[in-house]
């Protein structure tokens, strides 16, 4: 039953740019308030580390997604960009702990 | 004056029990994603649990007998596999999630990935449960989770609108992602009122050995300890709502999580969540064990007790040393603990109505109750219940399928 739960929602899942977008950009806000929190000292080394990871596989999947979903320039440009602000957050969160 | 004391733990149990895997994640998903507007979603799920776990205790102190006992003698063997399944699949579900979150705590304590603490934190677990007592097991993990009141201090510190708060409390519909906020909506009532949570309380009351005598114990308890456990979930939304939704994050990881307490708190917060994650699930990991081999035990007509040497209850002892070791083998392999955490909550809730329809029946069956059996308000909020119960049952599956 779990199986054919995973199964169909794996296949229903909503697959459209502006959810993918916004998944990506909840990510970016992450890295930032790790970043800011890792600055402060509040979180451990081990922490950042792994938030860095959890956003740099979330970058590569929704890369791929972006891909397929993204149907013009302009979009393609958007993803991009948004696929960029993601990895400058990623290469900071690193930064921080290093 | 004992009973009294036995009321003030039984109340402090209640709400260091309350927080686990499966509340603190949807708490946050809620917050995080709709602010205070799934409020109501708690406050119904925690009246809803208080009035099953004041009834089964009931039940139990009143006949001398548990809940799945009662199933099995009044409605027979063959009705009873049905609750019996659809109690232990969400159940086993909701055991892995819990026991991901124990992992998942270390992983973050200690950077040592998740998977190599699924068999440690199992063997920890089983170790408690064959060597310790119920009052350990139930009481010493519960006091110990009262780190989780550090949610209340963290809302506290982050200063929410409260008359906001408030308004929560009145269901209103989204502005968006309708499918996600009713998803969520359901996955907090099934992480709130999950059917083991009763089944256990009743079997607790006989491993207290209460009688009729503790009827005003019981009901102490199950409101009073409900109502500021399910408080304590509100703060961790509030939380969420406060530090999440202006940042416009979504919650996908149990990493994210640990930031919801070291934006208000700092690194106290953050230690401290770390400390509620892991000890707030490793109580629930026994219980939910322990539930499992209840289950069995009481449906099957095996003696059990968590009192008594595993040599004299050898059948129940080995039933939550096997559900502890599958357990683990898909925390061990790697599997997601946040989605296992969400499909387990969903399944909950899917699940909920063959265990409250069938005790509409029992509540009233003077032969068991004699003259404590429902009045018409308890009966009418059993019904409201049942009701609430096979939406959730409709709703749960294609919920999961759109908003998951």
């Amino acid at each position: 039953m779990v199986a054919v739960l995973l199964g169909i929602s794996a296949a229903c899942a909503k697959q459209d740019l502006a959810s993918e977008l916004d998944g990506v950009r909840s990510w970016t806000s992450t890295t930032a308030l790790a970043v800011d929190r890792r600055a402060a000292g509040a979180i451990d080394r081990a922490v950042a580390v792994q938030l860095a990871d959890r956003a740099e596989e979330a970058r590569t999947r929704s890369a791929k997604s972006l891909d397929q979903l993204a149907a013009s320039d302009s979009e393609r440009t958007l993803a991009t960009a948004v696929l960029d602000s993601l990895r400058d957050g990623i290469s900071r969160l690193r930064a921080v702990a290093p | 004056m004992k009973k009294w004391g036995e009321v003030a733990l039984g109340v402090v149990t209640s709400i260091g029990g309350f927080l686990e895997v499966g509340s603190i994640a949807t708490s946050v998903q809620g917050g995080a994603q709709f602010g205070f507007q799934l409020v109501w979603a708690l406050a119904l799920g925690t009246v809803c649990l208080a009035v099953l776990m004041e009834m089964t205790g009931r039940l139990a102190a009143v006949s001398g007998r548990s809940y799945v006992d009662l199933l099995r003698e009044h409605l027979g063997i063959r009705f009873f596999i049905i609750p019996f399944v659809a109690v232990l699949v969400p159940g086993f579900l909701v055991l892995v999630s819990e026991l991901g979150g124990v992992a998942i705590g270390l992983q973050m304590a200690t950077g040592i990935a998740f998977r190599w603490w699924a068999i440690p934190v199992a063997l920890v677990a089983w170790a408690l449960l064959w060597r310790g007592t119920f009052g350990l097991v139930e009481q010493g993990t519960a006091l110990l989770g009262l780190a989780s009141v550090i949610f209340l201090v963290g809302a506290l510190k982050l200063h929410p609108h409260w008359s906001a708060v408030g308004a929560g409390l009145v269901p209103s519909a989204p502005s968006r992602d309708h499918a996600k906020y009713w998803y969520l909506a359901v996955s907090i009532l099934g992480a709130s009122i999950s059917p083991y949570l009763y089944l256990f309380y009743s079997a607790g009351a006989l491993e207290d050995e209460w009688t009729i005598e503790y009827l005003g114990v019981n009901r102490v308890t199950a409101g009073v300890g409900n109502l500021f456990g399910g408080g304590l979930a509100i703060m961790v939304l509030v939380c969420a709502a406060m530090v999440f939704l202006p940042r416009r994050i979504e919650v996908d990881a149990y990493e994210q999580i640990a930031l919801v307490l070291a934006t208000p708190l700092g690194r106290t917060g953050f230690a401290f969540f770390l400390i509620t994650l892991c000890i707030t699930c490793f109580g629930a990991t026994a219980e939910i064990s322990l539930a499992g081999a209840y289950l069995f035990a009481q449906g099957l007509g095996w003696p059990w007790s968590e009192n008594m040497r595993p040599s004299a209850d050898s059948r129940f002892a080995s039933t939550y040393s096997l559900l502890l070791l599958l357990a683990a083998i898909p925390i061990a392999l790697g599997a997601d603990p946040l989605k296992l955490t969400n499909i387990s909550m969903v399944l909950s809730a899917a699940s909920l109505p063959v265990t409250v329809i069938p005790l509409l029946v029992l509540m009233n069956d003077e032969r068991i109750m004699t003259s404590h059996a429902n009045g018409w308000l308890g009966n009418t909020a059993l019904v409201l219940i049942a009701l609430l119960s096979i939406v959730l049952f409709l709703a749960a599956v294609p919920l999961q399928m759109l908003g998951g």
